[in-house]
């Protein structure tokens, strides 16, 4: 049992070393919204605030920056997000918005 | 116990189909992560107990692998779940004396009450409540209930992050047996410091050395008032290790070293500790 749980283990961090696949259709992206976040302490807050960020209708495109301090976030042609989703996104990450940039 | 090791091993695969936080490796922050996320891991930790000078040969050596999984449910509420896989060799004179099995299983709460994010730092404190459940193989769990509680305390500025725990355990809440001797409670002080360094130009991987300091007590057993002969320890430990972080992966390695430690009566003196583990979020 020993050896399987080792085998196991290390079968787990080798495929933890695998990419995700990339998406099969990219939509096209409109407008870009730059945000400030403050909180991010590490590249693997990253993932947490663009998964809740990719969750806003129209967002195609979402890319955290804890050096940064910044959430860019890709809209698609025609789609409208608010600053509001935007916001409540960063906050339901625990992060705090700072200023829109862009 | 078949079902309970299939589930582990259902947990890994879906840790190994994917890629895989913060600063401490072994202590846990005051941060709650982000609303819907979740965070696989698990680690193998290699330790050895061994007689102090005078005190013949005994040894025993321990192998953990513990598996944890933790789930933002809110913003707020942060809930987990480890189970630990113990394997011991017990060591005194003759033939060593093999045991290994699953320990207890362990459900945790942290819940956020302070999280101030500002551009130049980050503060965080967020209670936890746990329980340890005596569900694990006759071996190796405990007889009984314990109630853990802590109170976690995290602070980043810049690039540099601290994380301080504070921790009690009720031992032997519900379940000790009339005729087994209470077990003594414990608490610890831990703190974690770390500096993160980038690595590359992508802002997706960072290097960060760790250094954990830690205070454990545990009381003495207790029996009709009285102290149960060669049980209860203090110990304080530095560990010094290494965090790697890319994207949603997290490698980490220590080496937990005690540099002062006190055991009542005869007892084992704990040995150097060292892990190696990967987390995994998505």
């Amino acid at each position: 049992m020993k050896t399987a749980v080792i085998v196991i283990t290390c079968l787990a961090l080798l495929g933890g070393c695998s990419s995700a696949p990339e998406p099969e259709t990219a939509p096209e992206i409109g407008t870009f919204i730059t945000f400030e976040v403050f909180g991010m302490d590490c590249p693997g807050c990253h993932g947490g605030l663009e998964n809740l960020a990719l969750a806003i209708p129209g967002v195609s495109t979402a890319q955290a920056s804890w050096e940064e301090k910044t959430l860019v976030l890709g809209v698609e042609t025609g789609a409208k997000v608010t600053d509001e989703q935007v916001q409540d996104a960063i906050d339901r990450a625990n992060f705090t918005a700072g200023e829109r940039l862009k | 116990m078949k079902t309970l090791a299939t589930l582990l091993s259902l947990l890994l695969l879906v840790a190994a189909s994917a890629e895989s936080l913060a600063v401490g490796i072994s202590i846990d922050a005051g941060l709650t992560p982000p609303e819907g996320r979740w965070i696989l891991r698990t680690q193998v930790r290699s330790m050895s107990r061994t007689a102090p000078a005078g005190m013949g040969d005994a040894e025993m050596d321990r192998l953990m692998v513990p598996f944890v999984a933790v789930h933002g449910l809110r913003p707020q509420l942060t809930l987990g779940l480890r189970q630990i896989i113990d394997f011991r060799t017990m060591t005194m004179g003759g033939d060593p004396n093999e045991t290994s099995g699953f320990s207890d299983l362990y459900f945790f709460a942290k819940y956020k009450v302070l999280r101030i994010n500002t551009r130049s730092y980050t503060l965080g404190i967020a209670p936890l409540l746990g329980v340890e459940a005596p569900t694990g193989s006759s071996d190796i769990s405990s007889d009984f209930w314990s109630l853990k509680t802590g109170l976690l305390f995290s602070g980043r500025a810049g690039k540099w992050g601290a994380d301080l725990n504070l921790g009690y355990g009720f031992r032997g809440m519900a379940g000790v047996p009339s005729d087994s001797p209470d077990p003594g409670d414990e608490w610890g002080v831990d703190l974690a410091l770390a500096r993160q360094f980038p690595v590359g130009g992508s802002g997706r991987t960072a290097l960060a050395p760790v250094l954990e300091i830690s205070w454990q007590d545990k009381a003495s057993a207790t029996q009709n008032g009285d102290d149960v002969a060669n049980t209860g320890e203090s110990v304080f430990s530095l560990a010094p290790g290494l965090k790697y972080t890319r994207g949603d992966l997290i490698l980490e390695g220590l080496v937990r070293i005690p540099v002062s430690q006190d055991q009542t009566g005869m007892q084992l003196e704990m040995g150097n500790m060292y892990l190696v583990g990967v987390r995994h979020m998505f």
